[in-house]
C-alpha cells in the first residue's frame, strides 16, 4: 500500500478502516506528532540543548484507551484488532525546523534561563469525520528562581519574560487583609475556582461544589467568565478540540452565577451541554473536559481606587490549587507587597492564601476596568495530564482570604 | 542485540559510527496498564512507550536528540537529529573505564493486566464491605526495559517493573484522602492492608475545632514521610550546608543497586555501575551522586544520573531512596508521644520555601494524647526548617512501605520531636 501524500487521504483511509474493524468498534483514532527543542542558557549563551520528537497513536473504545509510541502498521493493527495488511501507513508531517533561540535570548536579558519550544500536530478520526487539530506553537521560559512563562509563537511585540522574584523581608502578613490580585493571580484563582469546578466530568460525578452545592454558590460581584479556545493569542487555543468538535467560546459564569459547563462528548450527552472542550494531555491520555483560555470580565473600577482600599498586592503565585474534598482554594504567593494608601510599601516574604469557596464567592468585591492577557496558570495538570492554558483577567479586590 | 529494542538502537549506532565521534545510544521500551474506578465506572488504559535517544561528543561539540518508536527509522532519525543539533560544549560522556553493571537482586515479574483486573475488583469489593465513601481507585502495573550502548563497546540492559495502587476514599465525617502504595507485586494481603489504611480513621472522634498553632511531637505515616524525605533532599540541595546538628536516628541512602527499596538498577542513566549513596547517616550529611559532567570528572561523585524517560537527557536525581527502619512499631511510637499529631495521609503537595530553607507539608492529622486518638482534622500543616528536621528525628518505625514519586522512596513511620503544627 503506497503512503498517502495528503493528510486528508490518510484520514479518509483510517475512516474506511474504522468501518472494517471488529466489534466493539473504536470511537476514534488519535494520531499525534510533537516536537520539542530545549536550551539552557547563561548570559545569552547556550550551554546545553536538545531536541525530541514523539509520535503516537491511540485507539479509544468505550471505557478503554490503547495507545502506543510506535506507529508502525503491526502495532496499529494490534491496537485496532485488525490485520496489519488492512492498516494504511500512518501519515505524520515533518515538524518545522528547530528555531534559533537567539531571536528570543535578546529579550530575556542576562542570567540563566531554560527555553522550551513545543510544536504539535494531531488528528482525530471518527467514523463520520476526520480532522486535523491545529494548536499554536508555544515557547516556555523558565528563570533560575523557578518562575515560568508560557507564550504563543510568534511572540507578541509586547511580550515580556517573567520578572525576578522580589524576596521580601520582615514579617509575613497575618489574618484576612483586603487583597488586590494582579491579573495573573486573579487568572489563577478563577481557573481553579470557576474553571475546574465546571469541568463536565466533575459536574457529572456530582463533585463540583459550584454546580452541585446547596444553596448554589454565587459570586457577590457579577462577573462573567467564558472559556474561549478561539483566542489564538493565548496558549490554550484550538480550532477543533481533541475529539474533533469545533472549539467555541463557552460561557461558564454570567452575572456571577454558573451558566454552563465544559464538556467532552461523553459528558455532553449526560449533562445536555454542547461538546467541544475535550483535551488530551498527550497520546497516552484519554480526552477529558478541560479549560482552554478563561476570559474574565466585570463592571470595572479604576485600578488606583482598588489599590487605595487594599492592604496587600499579590503579583505572582508559585502554585494554585482547589481542594475538592474541602472546597478550599489555595494560592502559594511568590511575590507580594504591602500597600499603604494606594502606594507600594515594602515587598513581602512568600506566604499562602486560602479560603473556602463560599468565602471566595462572597469576598470578590471589585474588579478593575483594565484587563490583561496572561499565560497563567500556563500548564494545567489534572490526573497527571498537562495541557496548556491561558487567561485574560482584570485585577480583583478580595476580602476573606486567610494568610497562613 | 536480541531485545526488541534492537532495530532502533542498531540503526542509531550505525549512523553515529559513520560520524566517528564519541557516542551513546539509550533505548527504552515499556508497557503500562491502568485500571481506574471512578463515578461507578471502570476505565482502562494500556500504553506502550518506546523510544531511542542519542548523545554524542567530539571536536569540541556535543549533541542530544530523542525520537519515539522501536523501528530502525526512529534510531536513524535520533542519530541524525543529534548530529544536526550539535553545539559547542564540553564532552558530557563518561569514559569507557567508568561504565559497567552492578549485581541487583532478582525481581518478580511485573504483574500482568489480568492480575491488575482481579486485584482491582477484589480491592473494590473489600472497600465496599467497609461502608467507605470510595471516590477513586487506581491500579497501575507496568514494566520497562532499557538498553544503553556506547560506541566504545559498553552494552547493558536494565529492567524495572511493579505496581502502584491509589485509593481516594473517605470514612465518617472526614473528607476524602488518598492512600498510595508502590509494590513489586500484587497480593491479597496487600489489598487487606490498603483497606485497613483507608478505614483506619473511621472510628476516630468527630471533628473538633482547627488545631491551634504550636510545637508538638509528630509521627509521620510512611506515605507522608516519603514526601517529606524528597522535600528535605530538595532543600539540602539548594545551598551549601554549614555544620549542623543531625540526629543519629537518620539512616537515609540512595540504594541505587538495592538490595532494599523499590527500584534497584544495575547502572545509572549514563552506564556507571550502581552503588549505595549515603545521604544522611551517623549524624552526618553525605553527598548525593551526580551526573558525570556535574561531578566534574571525579569518579566518587558520579553515578547519580536518572533518565525520566527516553526523551530526557540524564539528570542528577535520587533513584531508590531508602530510610532505615527501626525495631519499634508505629503504635509504640505513637504511645511515646505525650501530646502529638499523627499525620496519616497527604492533603496536598509539599510547599518549599527555598529562600528561607523551610517547607510546609499539609496532611490529614490525628491528635494523640499518650497514644490515644482524641481529635482528627482533615488538613493540618507541618512547618519546619531544614535544620530543625535534621535535628528533631527521634526514631523510625518497623513498618516500611514504598511510594513511587519523583523517585522510588521506601520509608517506615518517622517520629519527630517538637515540630510546628498549625
Amino acid at each position: 500500500m503506497a503512503a498517502p501524500d495528503r493528510p486528508a487521504d490518510a484520514l479518509a483511509a483510517f475512516q474506511d478502516l474504522l468501518e472494517k474493524t471488529p466489534a466493539p468498534r473504536p470511537e476514534d483514532i488519535y494520531l499525534e506528532r510533537t516536537a520539542e527543542g530545549w536550551w539552557r542558557t547563561a548570559d545569552g549563551r547556550v550551554t546545553e540543548q536538545g531536541v525530541a520528537r514523539r509520535d503516537g497513536v491511540a485507539v479509544r473504545r468505550h471505557g478503554r484507551l490503547d495507545s502506543s509510541d510506535a506507529t508502525d502498521r503491526v502495532t496499529l493493527g494490534r491496537l485496532l484488532r485488525a490485520s496489519p495488511h488492512l492498516v494504511p501507513p500512518v501519515f505524520l508531517p515533518e515538524p518545522p525546523p528547530l528555531p534559533d533561540p537567539r531571536e528570543w535570548l535578546a529579550s530575556l536579558g542576562p542570567g540563566e534561563w531554560t527555553l522550551r519550544w513545543r510544536w504539535r500536530w494531531a488528528a482525530v478520526v471518527r467514523r463520520q469525520s476526520g480532522a486535523v487539530l491545529a494548536r499554536p506553537a508555544l515557547l516556555e521560559v523558565e528563570a533560575r528562581d523557578g518562575q515560568r512563562a508560557l507564550a504563543v509563537l510568534p511572540l507578541a511585540a509586547d511580550w515580556r519574560p517573567p520578572r525576578p522574584t522580589v524576596d521580601g523581608r520582615g514579617p509575613a502578613p497575618r489574618g484576612r487583609p483586603l487583597i488586590l490580585l494582579a491579573p495573573a493571580v486573579a487568572a489563577a484563582l478563577v481557573h481553579e475556582v470557576v474553571g475546574h469546578s465546571l469541568e463536565g466530568d466533575l459536574v457529572a460525578a456530582g463533585l463540583s461544589p459550584l454546580a452541585s452545592g446547596s444553596p448554589r454558590p454565587r459570586f457577590a460581584l457579577p462577573l462573567d467568565v467564558t472559556d474561549d479556545p478561539t483566542r489564538w493569542d493565548l496558549p490554550g487555543a484550538f480550532a477543533m478540540d481533541d475529539e474533533g468538535t469545533p472549539g467555541r467560546p463557552r460561557p461558564l459564569l454570567r452575572g456571577g452565577e454558573p451558566a454552563g459547563v465544559l464538556a467532552d462528548r461523553t459528558t455532553a450527552a449526560c449533562l445536555d451541554a454542547p461538546a467541544g472542550s475535550a483535551r488530551r494531555g498527550g497520546v497516552h491520555a484519554p480526552p477529558r473536559p478541560r479549560i482552554s483560555n478563561l476570559i474574565t470580565r466585570g463592571r470595572g473600577s479604576p485600578l488606583p481606587d482598588l489599590r487605595r482600599q487594599a492592604r496587600l498586592e499579590v503579583t505572582a503565585v508559585r502554585a494554585a490549587a482547589f481542594d475538592l474534598a474541602t472546597a478550599t482554594v489555595w494560592l502559594e504567593v511568590r511575590s507580594a507587597r504591602a500597600l499603604h494608601r494606594g502606594e507600594a510599601d515594602r515587598p513581602l516574604p512568600s506566604f499562602t492564601l486560602h479560603a473556602p469557596l463560599a468565602t471566595v464567592c462572597r469576598g470578590v468585591l471589585a474588579c478593575s476596568a483594565e484587563t490583561q492577557a496572561t499565560a497563567e496558570p500556563g500548564w494545567c495538570r489534572k490526573d497527571g495530564d498537562a495541557v496548556p492554558v491561558g487567561s485574560d483577567a482584570p485585577w480583583l479586590l478580595l476580602d476573606g482570604l486567610e494568610v497562613g | 542485540m536480541s531485545t526488541p529494542l534492537g532495530p532502533a538502537a542498531e540503526a542509531a549506532l550505525a549512523e553515529l559510527q559513520r560520524a566517528k565521534i564519541r557516542h551513546e545510544v539509550f533505548a527504552r521500551e515499556g508497557e503500562t496498564f491502568t485500571l481506574r474506578w471512578r463515578g461507578g465506572q471502570w476505565e482502562r488504559r494500556h500504553a506502550l512507550r518506546a523510544g531511542v535517544a542519542c548523545r554524542l561528543a567530539g571536536g569540541g561539540t556535543r549533541g542530544f536528540a530523542a525520537v519515539a518508536g522501536i523501528a530502525a527509522a526512529a534510531g536513524r532519525d535520533a542519530a541524525r537529529a543529534a548530529l544536526a543539533s550539535a553545539y559547542p560544549g564540553p564532552d558530557p560522556l563518561p569514559p569507557r573505564a567508568m561504565l559497567g553493571s552492578s549485581t541487583v537482586p532478582p525481581r518478580p515479574d511485573a504483574p500482568a493486566a489480568g492480575q491488575a483486573e482481579s486485584f482491582g475488583v477484589q480491592l473494590a469489593d473489600a472497600l465496599a464491605s467497609r461502608s467507605l465513601r470510595v471516590e477513586e481507585i487506581r491500579v497501575i502495573t507496568g514494566w520497562s526495559r532499557a538498553l544503553l550502548v556506547t560506541g566504545e563497546g559498553f552494552a547493558g540492559t536494565a529492567n524495572a517493573g511493579g505496581a502502584l495502587i491509589e485509593v481516594r476514599a473517605a470514612c465518617g465525617q472526614l473528607p476524602a484522602s488518598v492512600v498510595h502504595r508502590a509494590v513489586p507485586a500484587l497480593s491479597e494481603p496487600l489489598a487487606a492492608r490498603l483497606v485497613e489504611a483507608v478505614a483506619g480513621t473511621g472510628d476516630l472522634p468527630p471533628l473538633l475545632a482547627p488545631p491551634p498553632r504550636g510545637l508538638y511531637d509528630v509521627l509521620l505515616a510512611p506515605e507522608v514521610a516519603a514526601h517529606l524525605l524528597l522535600a528535605l533532599l530538595d532543600l539540602l540541595g539548594t545551598s551549601p550546608r554549614r555544620r549542623r546538628e543531625i540526629s543519629p536516628a537518620w539512616g537515609l541512602e540512595d540504594a541505587r543497586c538495592g538490595p532494599d527499596g523499590l527500584l534497584p538498577l544495575p547502572f545509572d542513566g549514563e552506564g556507571i555501575p550502581s552503588r549505595r549513596v549515603v545521604l544522611l547517616a551517623g549524624g552526618r550529611l553525605g553527598n548525593p551522586a551526580l551526573t558525570w559532567q556535574e561531578a566534574g570528572g571525579i569518579a566518587e561523585r558520579a553515578g547519580g544520573a536518572v533518565r525520566a524517560s527516553y526523551a530526557d537527557p540524564p539528570a542528577s536525581r535520587p533513584a531508590n531512596l531508602v530510610m532505615a527502619g527501626g525495631t519499634v512499631s508505629s503504635r509504640e511510637l505513637a504511645a511515646a508521644m505525650a501530646d502529638g499529631w499523627h499525620l496519616r495521609a497527604m492533603a496536598g503537595g509539599v510547599r518549599l520555601d527555598r529562600a528561607r530553607d523551610r517547607l510546609v507539608l499539609p496532611a490529614l492529622g490525628v491528635r494523640l494524647r499518650a497514644g490515644d486518638a482524641v481529635q482528627v482534622w482533615p488538613r493540618v500543616e507541618l512547618r519546619a526548617g531544614c535544620g530543625r528536621l535534621l535535628a528533631a528525628l527521634e526514631a523510625a518505625g518497623d513498618d516500611p512501605a514504598s511510594a513511587s514519586l519523583r523517585a522510588a522512596v521506601t520509608t517506615p513511620s518517622l517520629l519527630f520531636r517538637q515540630l510546628e503544627i498549625g
